[in-house]
């Protein structure tokens, strides 16, 4: 079974998220902030990280810049789920080399689920 | 003897001769000094006229410039009234940057006087900052102005401080303009202490950061938990729940679109959205608006093609707007569009601009309608049916982008059979 950290501040969301991805049949490791992830981190090997970016303790764009520093979290897999689609912040995450970036209020959430289960 | 007389004789006519002679000469004497005499009079007289016309002419002249001074005094007492009196600070400094003259709100804002600041190189007396950092040397309005020979302008969302001795930091906005003598020989700085409007600013842009964030995350909430119920993730519904749960989301859709667009109408009326022109690969940058749009556009099984001239020039455009437009028509498109219908979208270059198009085979728009399309709020009869969510701000925005940076919008419809919208961009 394919695992997915999910990064997503809002406790309805993030409720939300693990649930359509559990329905699917992926198994979600779900946090509120970056520093759960990166406890997370140190003991699971997610197949991708779904990234919130306004988190409560580090911005996501600088999360993920460190995982790209960090040789052991380098290559896994990013999505970006946020709610604002801000061109500076979106280019610079596909400079980071961000798997997708998605804009959550503009799809269902069973689209977005399935968006991103198919990068996995 | 006789010899002797006749010799006298003689020698009394050579006298008399001569004594002739003389007269005749002193008499030619003295009318040509007589003649002389009335022509120096008649030169003296001549000069004595001159004279008196100039010194006429000396009064007049005097009197004039005496009034003259008169109006330049009272001007440069009206100067210096409307120098001392007006709201901007005003500084000018030679081309060496060293203070010539400050106004008393030059001296008030920058907590300096006249008197002690003349001499003085502005660069010491106010630093200017730009955010956080200290312009350069080379990045100083006045710098750019005394290269250029023009007037530069730096506006509110430019981000320009003065910082004081005591460290205080002053927002401003300011025109830096050249002093020209023979050639540039310093600058007339005119500012003004913006706090105020920076104040406004910040909470205006908190505001909308307020408005997109804290708004759009509770409204995604509502959102997809309308979603799961609709589904069944909780349990099947019974029609009537469904319909309620239905009329949820429509309405949480309609508010989602509402502040979005919102947010970009107020960004570009406040002039927070500014034209930052950069080069942009068209083709490249359509295929990645529609990339983002793929689950709606699989979502309804629809065609999207695009058509794109070879050779077509890079453009100069302001991305974020460029995507605003695109993004607003291809989703008209999207939402417009019959299932499984078409999509198509063209980019040709004509001239001196592009003609970016985008066609759909949907609902199209009523010929009685045509004329406000473009209207704030306004949404056609048959738009407002297929897509109750709509705001009817999406065209209104798009025309007012394309306007930003001097392109035009226009389309072709047919009620029924599905609309083609056209937008320029120029190239320069």
């Amino acid at each position: 079974m394919k695992k997915i950290l999910v990064i997503e501040d809002e406790k309805s969301l993030n409720e939300a998220i693990r649930m359509k991805l559990t329905a699917l049949g992926v198994k979600p490791i779900a946090v509120t902030t970056a520093g759960e992830a990166f406890k997370i981190l140190e003991k699971e090997k997610p197949d991708l990280i779904w990234l919130d970016v306004l988190l409560p303790d580090m911005n996501g764009i600088d999360f993920l810049e460190k995982l790209r520093n960090d040789p052991q979290y380098k290559d896994i897999k990013v999505a970006i789920v946020s709610v604002s689609g801000g061109f500076e912040a979106k280019e610079r995450a596909m400079r980071l080399g961000v798997a997708d970036y998605i804009v959550k209020s503009q799809y269902p959430l069973e689209i977005i689920v399935k968006r991103v289960k198919g990068l996995v | 003897m006789e010899e002797n007389s006749i010799k006298l004789k003689r020698v009394e006519l050579d006298y008399q001769e001569a004594m002739d002679w003389h007269k005749a000469k002193d008499n030619l004497n003295r009318r040509l000094l007589a003649a002389k005499i009335v022509e120096a009079t008649s030169a003296l007289e001549q000069k004595i006229n001159d004279l008196s016309q100039t010194e006429g002419a000396m009064i007049n002249i005097l009197e004039d410039s005496r009034e003259l001074e008169e109006i330049l005094e009272k001007e440069r007492d009206s100067i210096k009234t409307v120098i001392s009196s007006m709201g901007e600070g005003l500084i000018v400094i030679d081309k060496d940057y060293k203070v010539i003259f400050l106004n008393p709100i030059a001296e008030k804002v920058l907590e300096t006087s006249l008197a002690e600041a003349k001499g003085r190189n502005i660069k010491t007396i106010a630093p200017v900052y730009k955010g956080d950092q200290r312009l350069k040397d080379e990045e100083l309005p006045a710098f750019k102005m005394f290269q250029t020979g023009e007037a530069v302008k730096i506006e509110l969302e430019d981000n320009f401080y003065y910082q004081l001795a005591s460290g205080k930091k002053i927002p401003i906005t300011l025109v830096d303009a050249p002093l020209k003598g023979n050639g540039i020989t310093g600058a007339v700085i005119v500012f003004r202490d913006i706090t105020e409007e920076k104040k406004l600013e910040e909470a205006k842009s908190n505001f909308l950061s307020v408005a997109s964030h804290q708004l759009r995350t509770p409204l995604t909430a509502i959102r997809w938990y309308a979603e799961m119920l609709s589904a069944g993730d909780a349990g099947k519904l019974k029609k009537q729940q469904k319909e309620f749960v239905g009329e949820i989301y429509g309405s949480v859709l309609k508010m989602i679109e509402m502040i979005n667009t919102f947010l970009v109408l107020s960004r570009i009326e406040s002039g927070r959205t500014k034209n930052e022109p950069i080069e942009i690969n068209l083709a490249k940058f359509t295929e990645e608006i529609i990339h983002d749009f793929k689950p709606l556009i699989e979502g309804k099984n629809l065609k999207v093609q695009l058509a794109v001239d070879d050779n077509l020039p890079i453009v100069v455009s302001d991305k974020i707007m460029l995507r605003q437009v695109i993004a607003n028509l291809l989703s008209n498109g999207i939402n417009y569009a019959n299932n499984k219908g078409e999509i198509l979208m063209g980019i040709k270059a004509k001239g001196k601009e592009i003609i970016y198009s985008v066609k759909d085979n949907g609902i199209g728009i009523p010929e009685n309608q045509k004329d406000k399309i473009f209207e704030r709020f306004f949404r056609a009869g048959n738009a407002q049916l297929k897509v109750p969510s709509g705001t009817g701000l999406g065209l209104s925005l798009v025309k007012q982008v394309v306007e930003l940076w001097k392109g035009k919008i226009w389309f072709e419809s047919q009620e029924g059979k599905g609309t083609i919208f056209y937008f320029t961009i120029p190239i320069n």
